[in-house]
């Protein structure tokens, strides 16, 4: 067994250093410009995007040093799309989540599929609150050397092209939207988030038929237990951006190590390709102290990067700062994980309906 | 022997094809170790723990020069012997005698750790070392696995932590780990194996435990507040 373990690892190591196959050229040529909302058109939706799901992490990365790097990737490229929907401008509140979000008019979900400095390859999928799909699609873009020309910052990603082209889908799938549908989804939203509340009480003005929820009708606006309803929502806002502040800090936290990683398993990647070509047409640098040295130092090199990763994204895992938020008079803290906080955040809000109807 | 069985980067295109073929028997073979028997895994309920703080025992631990001289020694004279028994001319640049030298004064630069602080628990070990990358292994999932650079593998034998570090150009460095029964000494073996070369090196590093002890400051690093320390008992100083 063990020198069928050897085998493996040597055909691995054999292979390790294989170029990735070029993508096609329209994903890796075309620079693509995010579209701007030429007017503010009412009502605007808001958009929850989930943390992304990271399949990469069960399936070809098994060590941990990984597996937290796909972690921080499952937060901080969905925060990469949330700028580019926010600068767009045809959206209300754009905000990241650790999962379902009942607030909101529409739901992004992804997942990664590819993720390293010369590729990443998302799927992508946009629901509204009636359960109509805007969006289903696979998204990837190939880095090229243009894009690492400079030191890694956080204003500039590689795979900018990607997120531009995800919230111009968006955006187009919007435009195709009457205003009538676009109210109906934000009364959808409401009767929804209401029917989470107090099933009983606002249960009956949702319908559900094969195409998602249908509105069959709304309570009155002076309806106590309505009004009720839409303080406890403002409260939720109030948590949903503390959650969002904390996924910014996350971006400017760790983001910068992050982008060098990029920028470092890119090189790699590059390098790689580069010392195979060397290798190929000048035989005599195969095999110098010179090269062996070289391989070893930057793979040394590239291990102590992650290993400043693994620090930061450990630090973050453990530490997420207690989410200290004023409602209704009242101050409420929170600690744990984020989903943690989460979790309970939504178990607080029915209490306070509790007690804002009297019950 | 097994080193031959490198794949040669020049014969990219049959490597992709290979690699394809052999990506169901490759993951069938990676998946037996990890739901083998527990004396092959080794999880024999974890009774082996490598965790705590480890400093260099100079006394017990190979000195490079002193093994480099050695090995060449050695390899000459298995050089010689030959050309006796033969009784003709052996060429020895077949021997590689001078790569001894270089791959030993590798193995030195690699294994040059002095400490080392060694997390363990049922999921996995961190080994981490003074001005050089942490070893780490997932001990639920022991599999080769591909790295940024190569492949990389951990795997128990016997009572022994194997990491092993395969990268391109041949290169390839294990580093075998055990420890005295009383604890009272770690032995990390790393052996350095290069595509070519005859003789692996191996250098034997042997390491004693230490109470870090308390220190003037206790610091911690959090991503919210960077790196606090804290005097004594009472102030605190943001670094």
């Amino acid at each position: 067994m063990k020198y069928l373990r050897l085998m493996c690892l040597f055909v691995l190591v054999g292979c390790s250093s294989t170029p990735r196959p070029p993508p096609a050229v329209s994903e890796a040529l075309a620079d693509t410009e995010l579209r701007i909302a030429p007017t503010v058109a009412a009502p605007l939706m808001n958009i929850s995007l989930h943390e992304f799901a990271s399949p990469l992490a069960l399936d070809d990365s098994i060590y941990l040093v990984d597996s937290q790097l796909r972690s921080v990737e499952a937060r901080l490229i969905p925060f990469k799309l949330r700028q580019a929907l926010q600068r767009s401008g045809y959206w209300g509140a754009v905000r990241l989540m650790p999962g379902f979000d009942p607030a909101a008019e529409l739901q992004l979900e992804g997942a990664i599929l590819a993720s390293s400095g010369t590729e990443l390859k998302l799927s992508i999928k946009v629901t509204d609150a009636a359960g109509r799909r805007w969006l289903e699609a696979t998204y990837s873009d190939a880095a090229s050397d243009l894009d690492y020309m400079e030191e890694p910052d956080l204003a500039m990603d590689p795979f900018q092209d990607l997120y531009n082209r995800v919230a111009n889908d968006l955006s187009l799938a919007l435009a195709i939207k009457s205003e009538t549908e676009l109210n109906e989804i934000a009364s959808t939203t409401t009767m929804r988030y209401a029917a989470g509340l107090a099933s009983n009480v606002f249960g009956g003005y949702l319908r559900k038929e094969a195409g998602g929820l249908v509105l069959a009708g709304l309570p009155a606006r002076d309806d106590p237990l309505f009004q009720a309803v839409q303080r406890v929502r403002e409260a939720e806002y109030l948590f949903t951006d503390a959650v969002d502040e904390h996924y910014q800090s996350l971006h400017r936290q760790v983001g910068p190590t992050y982008a060098w990683w990029r920028y470092y398993n890119h090189e790699l990647l590059r390098g790689n390709e580069r010392l195979e070509r060397i290798d190929a047409t000048r035989g005599a640098t195969k095999g110098s102290w010179y090269a062996v040295e070289r391989v070893y130092k930057t793979f040394k090199d590239a291990k102590m990067n992650q290993d400043a990763l693994r620090e930061l994204t450990d630090s973050f895992d453990r530490e997420t700062a207690p989410v200290v938020t004023e409602v209704a008079g009242r101050v409420v803290e929170l600690s744990g994980s984020l989903q943690q906080q989460y979790a309970l955040w939504r178990s607080i809000l029915k209490d306070m309906y509790l007690e804002e109807i009297g019950r | 022997m097994l080193i031959s069985l490198i794949i040669p980067a020049s014969r990219l295109m049959s490597c992709l094809l290979l690699k394809r073929h052999l990506t169901f028997l490759v993951a069938l073979m990676l998946f037996l170790p990890a739901s083998g028997t527990s004396e092959e895994s080794g999880f024999n309920d974890f009774q082996i723990n490598f965790s705590g703080h480890w400093e260099l025992d100079y006394q017990l631990s190979d000195h490079a020069s002193e093994k480099i001289r050695r090995v060449y020694q050695e390899a000459k004279s298995k050089l010689e012997r030959e050309m006796q028994r033969r009784g003709s001319y052996v060429d020895p640049s077949a021997f590689n005698l001078s790569s001894i030298v270089g791959l030993g004064r590798l193995a030195e630069r690699i294994a040059q750790a002095t400490v080392l602080d060694i997390e363990q628990d049922h999921n996995r070990i961190v080994i981490n070392r003074n001005d050089d990358f942490a070893l780490v292994c997932d001990l639920r999932f022991m599999q080769a696995q591909r790295s940024v650079l190569g492949a990389e593998a951990c795997y128990w034998e016997e009572d022994q932590l194997v990491f092993q570090i395969a990268l391109p150009d041949g290169l390839n460095v294990l580093h075998r780990l055990s420890i005295a029964r009383d604890r009272s000494r770690i032995n990390i073996a790393t052996t350095l194996m290069l595509r070519g070369v005859r003789y692996p090196f191996t250098l034997n590093r042997v390491y004693m435990p230490y109470e870090p002890g308390e220190g003037l400051f206790q610091c911690e690093y959090t991503i919210a507040r960077q790196t606090t320390c804290t005097l004594g008992s009472g102030g605190v100083e943001p670094e």
